[in-house]
């Protein structure tokens, strides 16, 4: 009934036609000719406005008449332009950054209203502010600043893990250029695979989905890697303490330009001589190890006509843990040998072709081909050879363990703007997904035998098909709504599950300055993380619905308010209410590393909810900007047979959630960034008491002869870590050189060494005597840790 | 990693936890084949280092209803015992309270016997040098009640010392990888425990793997022990369960499989004690004797 209505809305509000021309083309910066996606257009006799898409086009239909539009985009000089609409009009606009501008500040009003977005619970993230705010060790880091917006939990210390509106991390739709990324950390989690260099823009939206996204739960973020400067090769880059990184950009010709990223850590590197030290045992052993990452991105793009672009894009990145032993012995004249070498190794491989061509000035189309793979491997190769008078002999054994997942995406979206008050999206797409949810293979060989074998499960195919229609309608001048429907269907062997997912979300202008915005999401989500709540390894699972295992439901309510004061401030207060249904979770005592069990039988489905409010105050311009973010939540889960069927709180369950980020620009060479978090402590489960088991020995007519100790657990996440908080600052001084810029960045994370808990477990105590002390102790992994780097740009 | 190491840091915490008071933990399994039989002993903070004890001066209730069926008497080590016997399909009260403590109570009921055994095949190999004894047990079972109903299995090896003339009682491994059992190696303290929901009111095969470690003339070292008799009786004992019974060793199952391993997930060991710990679970045996020579 909700998904009819919705389609009668839309069929029957762009039926009604009149006279209209349509103005249309992209809009850019002006001294790299990169595409500005989010830039708004606003007709002020009209009252209509429109944004760029994610390719920096738009589209508005107006009467004929005469028009004021006005052009702005955060951080650039705003336009405007007056003119007589007779006919269809091509308007292709350059900005000027505020940086190229004679003012510090630009005293220009706000751009971006935020009452006047008929979507909520969406923000966009200005990459300056990524680059400009304190992050652990200097590494700037995308996912780390959306994790100090409201309604984003951080998880664990340090890691760049996302916990939006009390959905688990799997629930994030991570997209970079439209191709989604299912582990999007490095380092355990300590840092994420995104290289703010080679970002454009990155958007999150946490309620209130669009219908053109789809297939997660709880959030979307939308990363669009830069195009390439078109005008003049460029540098960007930067050394820091645990990695360096090198961004170039310009063009290959007037109609093509490209994009080359690339960032590693040298850990391993710097290592080398201590472990060197370690093993200097006066043996000609070889024993050694490391860790490193790295990774690249890449991006060509071609303007074939006006009408006509092309882009390639691509992501390759990998992390290696690794040890190695050489090592050699002699006794009685046998020579033995040995070598192991073990390790884990993780990492995505993305790329995407995407062809936009413009149909008509109303119709814009966009073709995209893309693969995505996540791959895990653990291995240990070990051999073994003997050589001498006794005989000669040769053992070799490999252990190797796989997971992951790789998607194959075709897909067609069309944006089109037919009338003034209304912009509609349509699109459709199909995605065959294999999912590898854990293969263990074993061979040796010796001069006697010879094993090769494999256990585990086996790879999963499945296919996934979406289409969606949604509409942009300005009702009336104070009353706008964004609805539409996402239909979408997953086979699986031979099972197949469908969803139609009505989505809809509004404002109502109260005032010039204030509106009231309210929305409603259902989605669905194919795919199910299997992960260990103790330890957060790339040991996590991607797993797809079967017959026995249901897709992940959701839906969300939302009401709230924003306003702008000033010009220069935004303020939104929201309340949102989630249900989730078919959730997974390890079973009480199961483990990841109980590889001979299907993980179909290691799990339980149940149901999830998630309430609370959200204050966002924000300060886009100015000397001074950044925000300040409060949440109150409340986040539950329901297994059948965990808890005894009780409700229990999520483990991200935090009561309260502050996030401050604020930068400063103290003068043309100097600006200095402050972060302050505190969050209510993790739900953890411990055993509070202990007491004796039941011993049927004794039951049964024979002695009590034995009692074992039970540690009882009263609730699955029963007990709260400590509260998190921390202060982290930065200051960042610039100079402008004969070849570029450069940028000294110093930076304290944990200014006041709050000791914060990463991990809590009870510990003995001998005190002499025979007496034992236990005591609740807690791993504190990040004291205070300065940083440096050095950046530069050309 | 090295660098994590060598910056991480470790803090004692203080236990907020509210627990200080110890309580009683009350732990039967009773049948309509022998007396009441109860373990009183009390529960600690997790962080106290002291001993778990017995309760020796506990009052011990049973009710039928609101009449008293008997009060305990101890015994020692903290067992209460009665003279009656419990009724099939009655449900009955615990209540215990002693100096100290807060009074606890508990509910539970015996079920009748429900599952009959049809047929039992079994193969045994005996390892010659340690004396240990394998058994591969195939029986045919049916479920005699429509309702939902919990079952569990143990299996034990019983000796006679020729010398002292007691007997000596070898509890087995038993463990199987059939879909109905529900712990995949056995459940809570020797018992092997499923439900019905795959063969609910018909018949059903089971395989299971014993393992009867030591016991016979020699220990599990191969050493040669003086007095016991080389004949031992093997005990199969097929149990209903009442719900709660099925739920305390289930859990208590997987709480043992998991709690040396860091990796798996916490585990709740069920109780129906109000007001403290344990488990009041009523049981009806049938009991089928091996004799090996």
């Amino acid at each position: 009934m909700k998904q009819s209505l919705l389609l009668l809305l839309l069929l029957g509000s762009i039926m009604v036609q009149a006279q209209t021309h349509t103005i249309s083309g992209y809009l850019s910066d002006e001294s790299s000719g990169e595409q500005l996606i989010g830039a708004t257009i606003y007709e002020s006799t009209t009252k209509s406005g429109t944004s760029t898409n994610a390719y920096g086009f738009y589209s508005i239909t107006l009467h004929q008449d005469s028009v004021k539009l006005r052009l702005s985009y955060t951080g650039y000089q705003s336009k405007s332009i007056q003119f007589y609409l007779d006919k269809d009009t091509t308007l292709n606009i350059s900005f000027t950054s505020a940086n190229e501008l004679d003012e510090v500040v630009i005293s220009a009003k706000l751009q971006e209203k935020i009452q006047e977005n008929s979507q909520m619970s969406e923000i966009d993230i200005p990459m300056q502010k990524v680059k400009s705010l304190p992050m652990l060790l200097g590494e700037r880091d995308v996912l780390k600043t959306i994790q100090l917006l409201p309604g984003v939990q951080s998880g664990s210390e340090g890691g760049s893990g996302l916990y939006v509106r009390g959905g688990g991390p799997d629930q994030n739709l991570i997209l970079l250029d439209g191709v989604p990324i299912y582990n999007a950390s490095h380092l355990f989690g300590f840092f994420s695979v995104f290289n703010g260099d080679a970002i454009n823009s990155v958007k999150l939206i946490k309620g209130g989905f669009p219908a053109r996204y789809g297939g997660r739960l709880s959030s979307v973020i939308d990363l669009r890697m830069k195009e390439g400067n078109n005008k003049k090769l460029k540098g960007e880059g930067g050394i820091g303490l645990i990695s360096s990184r090198i961004t170039l950009d310009g063009p290959i010709n007037d109609k093509t330009s490209f994009l080359v990223a690339a960032r590693r850590t040298y850990i391993d590197i710097l290592a080398q001589p201590f472990i060197r030290m370690a093993n200097n045992n006066n043996s000609n052993d070889k024993a050694g190890g490391g860790y490193y990452f790295y990774d690249f991105n890449a991006k060509l793009n071609h303007q074939f006509s006006d009408r006509s672009r092309m882009y390639l894009s691509g992501y390759f990145g990998n992390d290696k843990f690794y040890s190695y032993y050489d090592g050699s012995s002699t006794y009685n004249g046998q020579v033995n040998s040995y070598e192991e070498k073990a390790g884990l190794k993780w990492g995505n491989a993305i790329t995407a072709l995407r062809w936009n061509y413009l149909i008509t000035p109303k119709l814009f189309s966009n073709v995209t081909l893309s693969y995505s793979n996540y791959l895990f491997n653990v291995f240990n190769d070990f051999s073994n050879s003997e050589t001498g008078p006794q005989g000669d002999f040769e053992h070799k054994e490999s252990i190797r363990y796989f997971s992951g997942i790789q998607d194959y995406t075709a897909k067609v979206d069309f944006d089109y703007a037919p009338k003034p008050n209304h912009l509609i999206k349509v699109g459709t797409g199909v995605t065959n997904h294999t999912f590898k949810p854990g293969i263990t293979s074993y061979k040796s060989s010796s001069l006697t035998n010879e094993t090769d074998t494999a256990f585990g499960s086996s790879n999963i195919g499945a296919n996934e098909g979406f289409l969606y229609v949604e509409d942009d309608f300005k009702i009336s001048s104070r009353l706008k709504i964004n609805y539409g429907l996402h239909a979408s269907a997953f086979a699986v062997n031979k099972k197949i599950y469908s969803s139609i997912q009505p989505r809809i979300s509004g404002r109502f202008l109260v005032t010039e300055n204030t509106s009231i915005k309210a929305s409603y999401a259902e989605m669905a989500q194919y795919l199910h993380l299997l992960t260990n709540t103790s330890i957060g390894l790339p040991t996590d699972l991607w797993l797809p619905p079967t017959e026995r295992i249901k897709p992940q439901f959701s839906s969300q309510l939302a009401i709230g308010v924003a306003t702008t004061l000033k010009d220069q401030y935004q303020v939104s207060l929201e309340g949102y209410y989630k249900e989730m249904k078919n959730l997974i979770e390890y079973k009480e005592g199961a483990s990841f590393f109980n590889q001979t069990t299907d993980w179909q039988d290691k799990i339980e489905v149940g149901k999830g909810w998630s309430y609370g409010a959200e204050f966002l105050f924000e300060k886009k311009q100015g000397k001074t900007t950044g925000w300040i973010g409060y949440t109150l939540s409340w986040s539950d889960r329901q297994f059948e047979n965990i808890s005894f069927g009780e409700k229990f709180p999520y483990t991200y369950d935090r009561r309260h959630d502050i996030g401050i980020a604020v930068t400063h620009k103290i003068s043309e060479r100097t600006d200095i960034g402050m972060v302050w978090v505190y969050g209510t402590g993790n739900a953890v489960t411990l055993g509070l008491e202990r007491y004796g088991s039941f011993s049927t020995s004794g039951q049964l007519g024979d002695d009590f002869y034995y009692q074992e100790d039970i540690e009882h657990i009263d609730q699955r996440n029963n007990y709260r870590m400590p509260a998190y908080h921390r202060l982290d600052l930065s200051i960042n001084r610039h100079k402008t050189t004969k070849w570029g810029e450069r940028t000294w960045s110093f930076g304290v994370y944990n200014a006041y060494s709050r000791l914060n808990p990463f991990y809590l477990y009870f510990k003995e105590e001998y005190r002499g005597e025979g007496q034992i002390e236990k005591g609740l102790y807690q791993l504190s992994i990040f004291p205070i840790i300065p940083s440096f780097s050095y950046n530069f740009k050309f | 990693m090295i660098f994590l190491g060598l910056i991480s840091c470790e803090k004692k915490l203080t236990f907020d936890s509210e627990i200080t008071d110890s309580k009683l933990v009350v732990n039967s399994m009773f049948s309509n084949s022998e007396p009441w039989k109860v373990n009183i002993s009390n529960s600690l903070s997790v962080i106290d280092g002291a001993d778990l004890s017995t309760i020796d001066n506990a009052e011990v209730k049973i009710f039928n209803g609101n009449s008293l069926v008997e009060t305990l008497i101890h015994d020692e080590n903290g067992n209460y015992l009665g003279s009656s016997i419990p009724s099939e399909n009655e449900t009955y009260r615990i209540e215990v309270s002693a100096p100290t403590f807060k009074p606890v109570q508990g509910f539970s009921s015996s079920p009748p016997v429900s599952l009959e055994l049809l047929s039992m095949d079994t193969t045994t190999t005996d390892d010659n040098f340690s004396s240990n004894l394998f058994m591969a047990i195939d029986i045919t079972m049916k479920d005699l009640d429509p309702k939902d109903n919990y079952y569990g299995i143990r299996v034990s090896s019983v000796m006679l010392d020729t010398i002292t003339g007691e007997t000596q009682t070898e509890e087995a491994y038993l463990y199987s990888d059939d879909p109905i059992i529900t712990t995949s190696f056995g459940g809570g303290a020797g018992l092997t425990v499923f439900d019905d929901l795959l063969f609910n009111g018909s018949t059903q095969n089971l395989s299971l793997n014993v393992n009867i470690y030591g016991g016979g003339n020699y220990d599990e070292f191969g050493n040669f022990i003086e007095g016991l008799q080389g004949r031992r009786t093997i005990k199969f004992e097929l149990i209903t369960l009442s719900q709660d019974g099925y739920l305390y060793f289930k859990s208590y199952g997987s709480y043992q499989e998991s709690q040396y391993d860091p990796f798996s997930q916490p585990v709740q060991v069920y109780s129906n004690i109000d007001g403290g710990f344990g488990i009041f679970a009523g049981a009806s045996s049938n009991i089928t004797e091996i004799i090996i020579e």
